[in-house]
């Protein structure tokens, strides 16, 4: 029942706020605390499955979920709070986008079978378009193209693979990995590797994350945290529960995804240095902090065994880097750096993220720094992670310069990011308490911790004092060169596939006019007949020589 | 109900249409009222006997009419499981497009002799559904194609005429071939009913070359009709004819006819095992796939929306035979599934284009900017099913896709996967770009032309929009519920594949 609730409620907003009138602003207020309903199921622990919808459906909170499904409960309803005070234009089609998120991402949190997760990450993955064209200007626009085709691209990997999961099954639909079992069916490798790649374009693991820093800091600020914040934790529950160790050689497989992770940590850190807008800061931050996600996930292929002890750990981290990460976007739209109270907030989950510590950051840290220290793959991966939080307090440092140095004009901070910030503070403290996951802080380790944040101090130092100027790169860094690239490609006239233009022009290059004039001489009747007899007769051959 | 009765329930669903035809004709032009009366008691009475039928079916009989045309040569209607899936698919659609058709042709000219025809194409669609043996099913296939012509051709224009011309000479080209084909059969093994399995599995290693002979003539005969690369070349040409016409080539009718005859052709008349071991489930994947990877970059390239849909149905149709070759439990259903998926969520889409043009006068993908604003039901329908084209979930277009995919996989044939996802790459580039287009750009302050109509004729054109719009969502969404396609297609392949 609870689920059902959770499940429909979403998809009623969604119809309400399409339909408009009166009901489109009782669903426009009613919206934002609908992922409150999450709690239900969160403490009931039921689960559900229901053979009469789409290829039958099962649904159900379970311990790998639990923490990702609280970080929902927590950052999408304060957004939403903070959604329903600020925007003011296209609000029907701004609404509508939120609710189906949600409701696709309430699908693919409770997802117990493979159909049921790919049906809520498609939902989710084609209504956040909604929110991130909100603007309707040319950025938005191209921003909003640009993250339709690596979603798609996505996509094609992620439905292969999972087509070939079920398939090798010889079965409609196959249950997931849980806490206590990762391998419930035998999954090929080549499936596995698909479906790595595939939802990596969600965490923006480099190279696949050029859509990320164009696509997040372009909506509005409230789509922007849960973005940025929930959303791209469904790619990480997709590794989780889709793609385990399993098939391919776990070690190996391991070490390229630890080496791609600690990448991303330091490659989005660097981009997101050359960069002169605060959102966008913080967009690259999140693909750098994936990094570390990975760096975190690559334990799991490096010592298999270990899975019901690493899992908890990953929900824990995501938990903490989704809070907070909210809560800097949220900063984003309350002139952050007006007043004293408000840096205050700023600062605070911007030193969580550096890892500071007592911070929540700074929990996720030491977990993952045994984690990775215990596999032993990588000599040095210590001091590898303290150089990342070095790296994320410069990254943060720029936030600081960039949120301090805007000429605001104050108006009355909202509430939501008051609340957002102190629930990033506290609430993975209060998970780590509950699921047994808590750090008693020593010296050593706060020493640890410190020492990274002291270095990055000293290198910003060093360069306020030589007055270093920093190099500006655009924003997404590499789409730019393909879409140059692209467009020398294809000549004159032409843009990404199905734009469409008038006829005459469209046939300028030499390809589609040759697919054309094909068409054209097929069309004639004895050339398809003749077409046929040449295609058959050469298959049949191909099958008599074979 | 006794027996009697019972046998003449294939006959009753086929000849109500018939009488209804000639009614409007006797009628002529003026008696609008009285006209539409007709059409829509036809079409009601035909979902009603359907639904008999289905009743019988679903109690474990198998209603049949046999006529002897000459000695050893039976008219055989006869419907089997298979049948009612075509059948209700029909009857339901055809509800719809009537009530579509008397909205849109409100002021034209000529509406008796389109009504007309109109009704003697559903005669010969529910004959194809109910025919029992190939030479029943033959019949009424030329029929179709003969009923169809005034439809495609029924503007006058000279654009219309030629597409005319096309379509008969490729159909009839196609049914020369059909015929050849039959009699070929017909002298090998004689007259044998559609049974399961196939009739010919005893003839198949001393005659497997005339075998193969026979099938590729019956396939390109079928084939024409299904727009099999590269027999489609009329299809896309066929689109001048009026939306009503266009909505029921595509989903219900023509197109759907060829696709019908691919699966009896492989299912009953071959069989499986036999298709296989003849290499001809090999050919038909290949052609297949050739087909929907063809078909979808044609439709990329086409700027008239009524075009690209062509091209998109091409594409899309050839899933049909592709679930048939590849074989298997599984990919089997998911080939004929999307006999009923496609059919609903294409004649969605042709729906919404026939309103597009009528009230606004947009024709071309780019003039479709801003139109959600101006239009949001229709489109809102045009949506969903381009959503359901695409294949994404909770559309029915997904449940056929992953069907496919997941039984093309389980019969060691996973290059199917790369056909599909293609092909939703493919479909994607072309339909996203118009929702783009239709939600988040901004609305024009003028439009392309179109005429005032009144409420009762937008609300007779953009109802049926709407429920076909449904029926696309709430056959993926209810597609484990019992009496669903799906369920009933799982059901018809456990008697071919027990």
């Amino acid at each position: 029942m609870t689920v059902a609730i959770v499940v429909a409620l979403p998809l009623l907003l969604a119809a309400g706020a399409l339909i408009g009138g009166r009901a489109g602003v009782a669903a426009w207020g009613a919206t934002p605390w609908a992922p409150l309903a999450l709690l239900l199921p969160l403490a009931a622990r039921e689960s559900v499955a229901w053979s009469w919808s789409l290829l039958g459906l099962g649904l159900g909170v379970d311990d790998l979920t639990a923490p990702f499904v609280l970080l929902t409960v927590i950052a999408w309803s304060l957004a939403g709070w903070f959604a329903r005070s600020t925007i003011a234009a296209r609000e029907r089609t701004f609404w509508v986008g939120w609710s189906l998120s949600l409701a696709g991402m309430t699908l693919l949190l409770l997802a117990l079978t493979l159909t049921t997760f790919y049906l809520g990450y498609v939902v989710l993955s084609l209504s956040a378009y909604l929110m991130i064209v909100h603007a309707r200007d040319a950025a938005a626009l191209r921003a909003g193209r640009i993250y339709l085709i690596m979603a798609l691209a996505g996509e094609a990997a992620i439905l292969s693979g999972v087509l070939l999961v079920a398939g090798g099954h010889a079965s409609i639909d196959v249950a997931l990995a849980t806490l206590a079992q990762p391998n419930p069916v035998a999954v090929p490798g080549v499936a596995t590797a698909l479906l790595l790649v595939g939802f990596a374009v969600k965490l923006g693991i480099v190279p696949l994350h050029v859509w990320l820093p164009l696509a997040h800091p372009i909506a509005p600020v409230p789509a922007s945290a849960i973005l940025s914040g929930v959303i791209v934790k469904a790619g990480l529950l997709g590794w989780l529960r889709l793609a385990p160790p399993q098939g391919l050689e776990p070690s190996a497989v391991g070490a390229v995804l630890l080496v791609a992770g600690f990448a991303t940590a330091f490659a989005g850190v660097l981009l997101g240095l050359t960069q002169r807008k605060l959102k966008t800061v913080l967009a690259y931050s999140t693909v750098s902090q994936m990094g570390l996600v990975l760096a975190a996930f690559s334990t799991l292929y490096l010592a298999p065994a270990e899975w019901p002890r690493v899992v908890p750990v990953i929900g824990l981290i995501a938990l903490h880097h989704g809070l907070n990460k909210a809560a800097l976007f949220l900063a984003c739209g309350n002139a952050p750096g007006a007043t004293r109270r408000r840096r205050l907030l700023l600062a605070l989950p911007a030193l969580s993220l550096a890892a500071a510590p007592l911070t929540t950051g700074y929990l996720a840290k030491e977990w993952l720094k045994r984690g990775i220290v215990a596999t032993e793959a990588l000599a040095g991966a210590d001091v590898l992670l303290a150089l990342t939080s070095a790296a994320t307090a410069l990254l943060m440092w720029r936030v600081w310069r960039l949120a301090t140095g805007e000429r605001h004009t104050v108006t009355a901070a909202h509430p939501a990011w008051a609340l957002l910030t102190v629930a990033a503070l506290t609430v993975p403290w209060a998970w780590a308490a509950s699921t047994g996951l808590l750090v008693v802080p020593s010296t050593t380790t706060a020493w640890a911790a410190a020492w990274p944040l002291l270095l990055a101090g000293g290198i910003v130092l060093a360069t306020v004092r030589l007055q270093l100027r920093g190099l500006v790169l655009p924003e997404g860094d590499v789409v730019v060169l393909v879409e140059r690239l692209l467009g020398g490609v294809r000549g004159r006239g032409w843009r990404a596939p199905g734009v469409e233009r008038p006829r005459a022009r469209r046939l300028g290059p030499r390809p589609a006019a040759l697919v054309a004039s094909l068409e054209r001489r097929l069309a004639e009747v004895s050339i398809a007949g003749l077409t046929m007899l040449v295609v058959g007769g050469l298959l049949w051959l191909a099958l008599w020589l074979w | 109900v006794s027996d009697a009765v019972v046998t003449l329930l294939p006959l009753a669903v086929v000849l109500i249409s018939l009488v209804a035809g000639m009614a409007i004709f006797v009628l002529g032009e003026t008696r609008q009222l009285t006209r539409t009366i007709v059409n829509l008691a036809a079409a009601v009475g035909k979902v009603v006997l359907v639904g008999m039928i289905a009743l019988q079916v679903l109690g474990g009989r198998v209603p049949e009419f046999r006529l002897a045309l000459l000695p050893e040569l039976d008219l055989v209607l006869r419907a089997d499981a298979l049948s009612m899936l075509f059948a209700s698919l029909s009857a339901v659609l055809w509800l719809v497009t009537t009530v579509y058709a008397i909205a849109y042709l409100e002021r034209s000219p000529n509406r008796a002799r389109f009504f007309g025809f109109f009704s003697i194409c559903v005669t010969a669609t529910m004959g194809v559904a109910m025919a029992g043996n190939l030479l029943t099913f033959f019949v009424f296939y030329e029929l179709l194609t003969l009923a169809t012509w005034p439809l495609v051709a029924h503007s006058g224009t000279r654009e219309a005429m030629a597409a005319g011309r096309t379509y008969l000479r490729y159909t009839l080209g196609g049914s020369a071939l059909f015929l050849i084909g039959l009699i070929w059969l017909y002298g090998l093994v004689g007259a044998e009913d559609f049974i399961a399995g196939g009739s010919l599995a005893e003839l198949g290693v001393e005659q497997s070359v005339s075998l193969q002979i026979v099938f590729v003539l019956l396939l390109v005969g079928m084939g024409v009709k299904a727009a099999l690369v590269p027999l489609h070349g009329w299809l896309p040409q066929a689109m001048v004819a009026p939306a009503p016409v266009s909505a029921l080539l595509h989903a219900v009718a023509v197109v759907k006819a060829g696709a019908f005859g691919v699966v009896r052709l492989v299912e009953d008349v071959y069989g499986v095992a036999l298709t296989a071991d003849l290499g001809m489930a090999s050919l038909l994947a290949v052609l297949a796939s050739l087909t929907i990877v063809y078909g979808s970059v044609m439709a990329l390239m086409q700027t008239d929306i009524k075009r690209r849909l062509a091209y998109s149905t091409v594409s899309q149709v050839s899933y049909i035979a592709l679930g048939v070759a590849i074989g298997g439990a599984m990919a089997t259903a998911g080939g004929m599934v999307h006999l009923v998926h496609q059919g609903v969520m294409k004649i969605t889409l042709f729906f919404c284009a026939g309103i597009f043009a009528s009230l606004l006068g947009v024709k071309r993908v780019d003039e479709l900017t801003g139109i959600g604003r101006r239009l949001p039901w229709t489109a809102t329908a045009f949506s969903i099913a381009a959503l359901g084209m695409i294949g994404l979930p909770p559309m029915a277009g997904f449940i056929s896709k992953w069907y496919l995919g997941v039984g093309a996989v389980a019969v060691g044939q996973p290059w199917v996967i790369a056909v599909l996802v293609a092909s939703t790459l493919l479909n994607a580039a072309y339909f996203l770009p118009l929702l783009r287009r239709m939600w988040i750009d901004p609305t024009p302050t003028v439009w392309p032309g179109g005429e005032r109509a009144s409420r009762a004729v937008t609300a007779g054109l953009v109802g049926p929009a709407v429920v076909t719009a449904l029926l696309s969502l709430v056959l993926g969404v209810f597609a484990g519920y019992p009496l669903s396609p799906l369920r009933w297609v799982v059901a018809i392949v456990e008697g071919y594949m027990p």
